[in-house]
């Protein structure tokens, strides 16, 4: 008797205590946010043209953005409440390999790119703290996306772009304030997985290759998306002849050149560069390789991304040390705080330069593919 | 009043629409009044115009108009952009599975991020399942209409 009691006592609380949790807001998956605010979302063509020119620099902020920020506020609110999720469960079936179905990357640069606006429109109301707050968000919608995919990874860090102008921009206009600078390194710091890490991206093609590397599942594989389609019908016409043999040597490739990538990518940029390339030609001779050929984007450009992604995130981090220094002293140092993070084209630190109006963090390494280095320019306001 | 440049001007810009509905209308009409004057069969129509309409206008005319409409059609079933043709190119790279994992890859592949925006625009372009504005009374309407309720 008593021990029934003790039992419904504990029905009870345990039903009070979960109901409260099951209606709570946020809900514990982000995801489930992002694609609330992607169904909410309302651009139309003229408007995202704009929205990309504003993001460029091109045009000034105007009353049409302002009206579209305001006309997708819903949205905004709902992707800034997700950014607050720690868990973000996209509901992607990874058993399909190369079939699945991700998220609508697309919707979801688009509200990055609203949410960079909303960023401007604080900065030019003098609100900054709110401004970098949702160069924040657009670091944690970045992170959330850097998923198990070479083209999650590639969104992600394309987001991170936009967190890293916008952050630029609003700290070149800003007045330096030691609060807020040191409110931003801290916020920062405390994003996991930030700067985002390729790993996720090459494990989950590696699982990929291995569900989709066979004879059911190749020939539909092999009919989306190929703009060459005499190259497609040259890989067709061999799935079509492949048998298990083809199919398995085929998969025991795919799997090695994942590893191989993953390894390269451990290796100073230069290095890394170059096995990546050579792995790829590797590919190209190699009977066994046939769907890489086909597949596989090119591995050192996203190497090349992410590492320029990587280093316009120290570019700010070291941006920030000589932020705090000038808003403590009103001077900017002759040289760089030591152990300040550097550029990874070169593995050295940032070449520093006064300027007139602030100073330019220059890096001592090429971009490999496009054979150029990039500077970062920072103003001061004074 | 607007100058003659004007007019010319509007009239440049202007955009006549029409459904593939409305024209098939237009066209069964006119080709069934033009199959009935060219057989010479008596009619409310033919009576009661073909006394200040001659006949061979009256069918030139219409031949006429039907010629328009059937160049009306074919512009509109070959040019109109968001008309997706199954088995076609457009209607091929439409498809949901073009941004799929692979597709969405290959798409990277071809053209960077931009590529991948062009595809989703492609598929996604014609997508108009978003409603703006749903209210309880329009949904209460329909349920009744549809005897669901």
């Amino acid at each position: 008797m008593r021990t029934g009691l003790t039992s419904i006592t504990l029905f009870i609380l345990v039903s009070s205590l979960a109901t409260p949790c099951a209606l709570a807001y946020p809900p514990d998956n982000a995801a489930v946010l992002y694609y609330k605010a992607s169904l909410l979302c309302r651009v139309d063509d003229e408007m995202s043209t704009d929205l990309h020119s504003f993001r460029k620099d091109n045009i000034e902020l105007n009353e049409k953005i302002k009206d579209l920020v305001k006309s997708n506020q819903e949205a905004i609110q709902a992707v800034l409440d997700a950014t607050e999720v720690a868990d973000c469960n996209w509901g992607i079936d990874y058993s399909r390999g190369f079939e699945l179905m991700p998220p609508s990357y697309s919707a979801l640069r688009q509200l990055s790119t609203i949410i960079f606006a909303e960023a401007k429109i604080h900065a030019a109301d003098g609100d900054y703290r709110e401004a970098l707050g949702r160069c924040i968000s657009l670091h944690k919608i970045a992170n959330h996306i850097n998923d198990r995919l070479f083209i999650s990874h590639l969104v992600g860090i394309s987001i991170n772009a936009i967190a890293h102008e916008c952050t630029a921009q609003i700290l070149s206009d800003a007045t330096p304030d030691t609060e807020t600078l040191i409110w931003l390194r801290d916020q920062l710091a405390q994003i996991e997985g930030l700067p985002l890490s390729i790993a996720p991206a090459l494990e989950g093609e590696k699982q990929a290759g291995a569900v989709s590397i066979t004879i059911d599942k190749m020939t539909n594989v092999m009919k989306v998306g190929f703009g060459d389609k005499a190259f497609q019908e040259m890989v067709l016409e061999k799935v079509r002849a492949g048998d298990e043999m083809f199919f398995a040597r085929n998969r025991a490739a795919w799997n090695q050149y994942c590893s191989d990538v993953a390894a390269a990518l451990e290796l100073p940029y230069p290095q890394a560069h170059a096995k990546l390339q050579q792995l790829y030609k590797d590919c190209e001779t190699n009977p066994d390789a046939t769907f890489m050929v086909a597949l596989v984007p090119a591995c050192e450009k996203i190497c090349t991304l992410s590492t320029r992604s990587k280093t316009h995130y120290n570019a700010i981090m070291t941006a920030l040390e000589l932020y705090l220094i000038y808003a403590r002293t009103s001077e900017l140092p002759d040289a760089l705080p030591a152990g300040a993070a550097g550029d990874l084209f070169s593995g050295k630190p940032f070449r520093y330069e006064k300027t007139d109006d602030g100073f330019t963090l220059h890096c001592q390494g090429k971009d490999l593919d496009k054979d150029k280095t990039y500077d970062y320019a920072f103003k001061i306001k004074k | 009043m607007r100058s003659l440049r004007e007019i010319e001007k509007s009239v440049a810009k202007a955009s006549l629409h029409s459904d593939d509905a409305a024209n098939q209308k237009v066209l069964n009409d006119l080709l069934t009044e033009l199959d009935q004057v060219q057989q010479g069969a008596p009619n409310g129509f033919r009576s009661k115009w073909s006394e200040s309409i001659g006949r061979r206008r009256l069918v030139k005319l219409a031949a006429a108009a039907a010629i328009l409409v059937i160049a009306a059609l074919l512009i509109d079933h070959y040019v109109r952009p968001e008309t997706v043709r199954p088995g076609s190119e457009l209607g091929t790279e439409a498809r949901v599975e073009t941004v799929n994992a692979i597709g969405l890859s290959l798409a990277y592949r071809r053209g960077g991020m931009e590529a991948v925006e062009q595809q989703y625009l492609k598929t996604f372009k014609n997508s108009k399942s978003r409603p703006t504005r749903l209210s309880v009374e329009e949904l209460l309407t329909e349920l009744t209409e549809n005897g669901d309720s």
